[in-house]
């Protein structure tokens, strides 16, 4: 139920996080996006640089816009025994498995980085993607954070050392498709909001589609043996829009002091764990 | 606000991260402290003066709404 309520002095929690991501070629410059009404010029070739913005598609409060976890069948994901059980392990603060604030151990609540796939499949704002000879960065709103994907021809390491984001390599299928394979994420990180995990075994494709001169297409595809008993995909397609060359892209910051606080004056009061 | 006998109560209310506020239309102008604002919030289930807000009315009625809508 709603409540109305008239206050004088607002004690306004501040809005942190408390509410609770082909081969060699040379550097392209960014372009600006067409006017509003105007149809959108065909895609460049081999060029996904710019800044991208999903909108509110990328947020995925339930988990991966393609497979939130709400309670349907047809978004049941193929767990193995172990999936299941790690799953039940994971305790999230959104979603029908939902714990109270103060009883979560979502690590991102705590402000451990997301890591890969998570960095797509949960919170992805505006996306800076630059195109270099050697690798391609693409860099997140989410927790300021930059990756690194490599396209010098380079295969993925056979037993890599666990990251948080991975270790990834890049190559173009087409002139408009640059597909990314990831490997060697650390296995504390979850796949989405919901606690969906993953093992060390995972592997990650993304797909990013460039559809014309203003639109990217993304889609990625959990494939891990450990937790899965066949690959699914998280997102399908989700399309984003190219922002003028001069967009100022804020900064979205997990405060490890401000959650602390959250705790104290919201989380735990809410959880019936005292002010602490 | 004041309870049903008048007495003050002080509520905490938290809203989204600073992106969602911007782009609802919030800055760090909107409020001052001695604001007087009507504020509708989902209370938490426990009945302690805490929630999440669903919209603020400012003194002179502009409305700022705090839900993203996904």
């Amino acid at each position: 139920m709603l409540r109305h309520i008239l206050i004088a002095a607002l004690a306004l929690i501040p809005p942190g996080m408390l509410a609770s991501p082909a081969h060699a070629q040379a550097a392209l410059p960014q372009q600006p996006a067409s006017a509003p009404n105007q149809k959108a010029a065909p895609a460049p070739r081999r060029d996904i640089s710019g800044t991208w913005d999903p909108g509110n598609g990328g947020i995925q409060p339930l988990g991966p816009r393609n497979m939130p976890e709400d309670g349907k069948p047809e978004h049941q994901l193929p767990y193995t025994p172990l999936g299941l059980e790690t799953l039940n392990a994971h305790k999230p603060s959104n979603g029908v498995r939902s714990v109270l604030p103060g009883e979560t151990n979502d690590p991102v609540v705590y402000c451990d980085p997301q890591g890969m796939p998570r960095e797509d499949l949960y919170e992805l704002r505006t996306t800076q993607i630059i195109q270099t000879p050697l690798k391609v960065f693409v860099l997140y709103e989410f927790g300021k954070i930059w990756r690194v994907v490599w396209t010098d021809g380079r295969d993925l390491p056979k037993e890599p050392e666990p990251r948080w984001f991975g270790y990834s390599i890049g190559k173009w299928e087409d002139d408009y498709t640059f597909v990314v394979e990831t490997a060697g994420t650390d296995e504390r990180t979850w796949v989405d909001r919901a606690g969906r995990p993953h093992s060390a075994d995972l592997r990650v494709e993304e797909k990013f589609h460039r559809v014309d001169h203003d639109t990217l297409e993304l889609t990625v595809t959990i494939n891990d043996p450990k937790m899965y008993t066949k690959p699914w995909v998280a997102l399908d397609k989700l399309p984003f829009k190219l922002q003028p060359p001069n967009f100022d892209v804020r900064e979205m910051m997990c405060s490890p002091s401000e959650f602390a606080e959250y705790n104290k004056i919201i989380g735990n009061p809410a959880s019936g764990q005292g002010n602490k | 606000m004041k309870d049903d006998k008048g007495n003050v109560v002080h509520w905490a209310a938290e809203t989204s991260n600073p992106s969602d506020m911007v782009n609802l239309g919030w800055n760090k102008q909107s409020f001052k402290p001695g604001d007087e604002v009507t504020v509708t919030v989902e209370p938490v289930k426990n009945g302690l003066p805490i929630g999440r807000i669903e919209q603020v009315v400012l003194a002179n009625g502009q409305i700022l709404k705090a839900r993203v809508v996904f």
